[in-house]
């Protein structure tokens, strides 16, 4: 079984809107739904539907793996590879490769884009965190008032 | 429900889609909470308005445990300014260990906060719970009681496990301490010769008889002095005492106890030029005393004028270390600053709080939303 499942040489993953990558098994290795998927089978290649992920979304993601599953990058280069990919990404960008995260179950990367997301919200103020998540209050005037008193020093 | 989360009962699982009442709020909550738990508690307790599924999820018992794993991150101390005005203590202030390293000017004033109501020292801290003491100011037997509070939440409970003490062994001479213990809150209380443990789960106080008078006999000779008395959390564990051995027998000077990371330590001056620490590495065993470190008072900066006077006499007490281990934050009863000692380069420096602190008998901390 071992010797099979090493000898599988690319694999290829179908995001939803019907683009195709094609990836060395490294690099799925911390998609934990993918390798789990992998891991059941004995065949050389392998072809995964995401019908979860856009194209885009896991554009940049294998980009983000190629860099950290790289032993030749120094890992000043891969933090500076962090900061530039945050960096060029809208709120809603990282809300969604959040939630490609969680579907692909890939831990590290999953916390990193949480903690970029915390690192923005952070501080700032209701009405903000309202923007960036797209929520519409549901609360009525009266008791967003009374919840804003009881935590009085969390609005200072 | 008071500490709901610790009980063992099935507790309900935080909203989940279905009860959306907000159309637009689709996002998962178990991403959102993966984000909060990476945010300040101020941040988190304000976010709670965001909406109502929001502020269910930040209330909810299994966020509020998530929480409160993470927060070793995240020491902090808990300050008691002093208010020389009304001669008493103005409040509980939380403040994180990481910001009294700074090295820069801090001025207590957006800090969480909170009033101590009709109590006036606090017992210690524990899981985020502050734990205070009360009592009455009348003529005769004194009624003693205890409050728990959340300076985070501004949670406070009522008065728990009041009890009458006749006057002369009374609040002052009282020894307590607070811990969690069996899935209950515990306080410890020793006072004339005997112990009684107040169990939260059972409201109520058991007495436990014949106590040694081993440890607080020395602590009793400093009375007028505050003791940290961290040691009692480990000697109370099962409800039975331990007697153990400091490591050099009792002829020391100013000797401290306390519990830092988990291990016991024990202080005390040696021969008016150092200051010397035993940590005890295995708990509950003699043999595992070794010296931690021993610093000259000159690298401490310390003045011990008045040696020989005992209320002008220097004392130290150990209140924490930093997050990484590599300071040690002590209290001196002579001092309006905390010091710090970084155990690497082996120098002290101050804290720079412009409040008026009293170190001695600030607490450890963590900030947390149990109630």
């Amino acid at each position: 079984m071992a010797a099979e499942k090493s000898s599988i040489k690319i694999i290829t993953l179908i995001a939803a809107d019907g683009s195709v990558f094609e990836v060395e098994p490294n690099i799925v290795k911390e998609m934990k739904t993918v390798q789990s998927y992998i891991d059941e089978l004995d065949q050389n290649t392998v072809s995964i539907p995401l019908p979860n992920v856009f194209g885009n979304d896991l554009a940049m993601i294998i980009e983000y793996c190629k860099k950290h599953a790289s032993e030749e990058e120094t890992k000043e280069a891969k933090e500076e590879f962090d900061f530039e990919f945050v960096k060029r990404m809208k709120s809603d960008d990282k809300l969604r490769l959040l939630q490609a995260a969680s579907y692909l179950n890939m831990e590290s990367f999953l916390q990193f884009m949480a903690k970029a997301i915390a690192a923005e919200i952070e501080n700032q103020s209701v009405e903000f965190v309202r923007d960036y998540f797209q929520i519409e209050s549901d609360f009525t005037p009266e008791e967003e008032a009374e919840l804003r008193k009881e935590n009085e020093w969390a609005f200072k | 429900m008071l500490f709901k989360h610790f009980s063992s009962s099935t507790t309900t699982a935080p909203s989940n889609m279905a009860e959306h009442s907000n159309p637009t709020d689709l996002f998962p909550n178990d991403l959102i909470t993966k984000i909060l738990l990476l945010l300040n508690v101020k941040s988190i307790l304000r976010f709670k308005c965001v909406s109502k599924s929001w502020n269910t999820l930040i209330s909810d018992s299994i966020f509020i445990k998530l929480h409160l794993q993470l927060s070793p991150q995240n020491k902090h101390l808990l300050l008691i300014p002093f208010d020389p005005k009304n001669n008493q203590n103005s409040g509980i202030v939380s403040f994180p260990i990481c910001r009294l390293l700074e090295n820069k000017s801090v001025t207590l004033v957006n800090e969480p906060n909170m009033h101590m109501k009709d109590c006036s020292r606090v017992i210690g801290s524990c899981n985020g719970l502050v734990c205070l003491l009360g009592f009455s100011s009348t003529i005769g037997p004194q009624d003693i009681w205890i409050r728990l509070c959340n300076p985070i939440t501004g949670f406070v409970s009522e008065k728990l496990g009041s009890f009458r003490q006749s006057r002369q062994h009374a609040f002052k001479r009282l020894r307590c301490t607070f811990c969690y213990h069996n899935s209950t809150y515990k306080v410890v209380v020793y006072c004339c010769k005997e112990v009684k443990v107040f169990s939260l789960s059972e409201n109520s106080w058991r007495n436990i008889q014949k106590f040694p008078l081993f440890i607080f006999n020395y602590m009793v000779v400093f009375n007028d002095i505050p003791v940290n008395e961290g040691v009692n959390e480990g000697v109370y564990l099962r409800e039975t005492y331990r007697q153990l051995l400091p490591p050099l027998g009792f002829d020391v000077v100013g000797p401290t106890i306390a519990v830092l990371m988990e291990c016991l330590y024990f202080s005390y001056h040696f021969e008016r030029s150092h200051f010397v620490m035993w940590k005890m590495t295995e708990f509950g065993v003699e043999e595992s005393w070794t010296q931690f470190f021993k610093i000259s008072y000159q690298n401490l900066q310390v003045n011990t004028f008045g040696w020989g006077v005992m209320y002008l006499r220097l004392f130290l007490f150990p209140l924490c270390f930093s997050e990484n281990g590599d300071t040690l934050i002590l209290a001196s009863n002579k001092e309006k600053q905390a010091i710090l000692y970084n155990l690497r380069d082996g120098t002290a420096t101050r804290t720079i709080v412009t409040n008026n602190i009293k170190w001695y008998i600030s607490k450890d901390y963590v900030e947390s939303f149990v109630q």
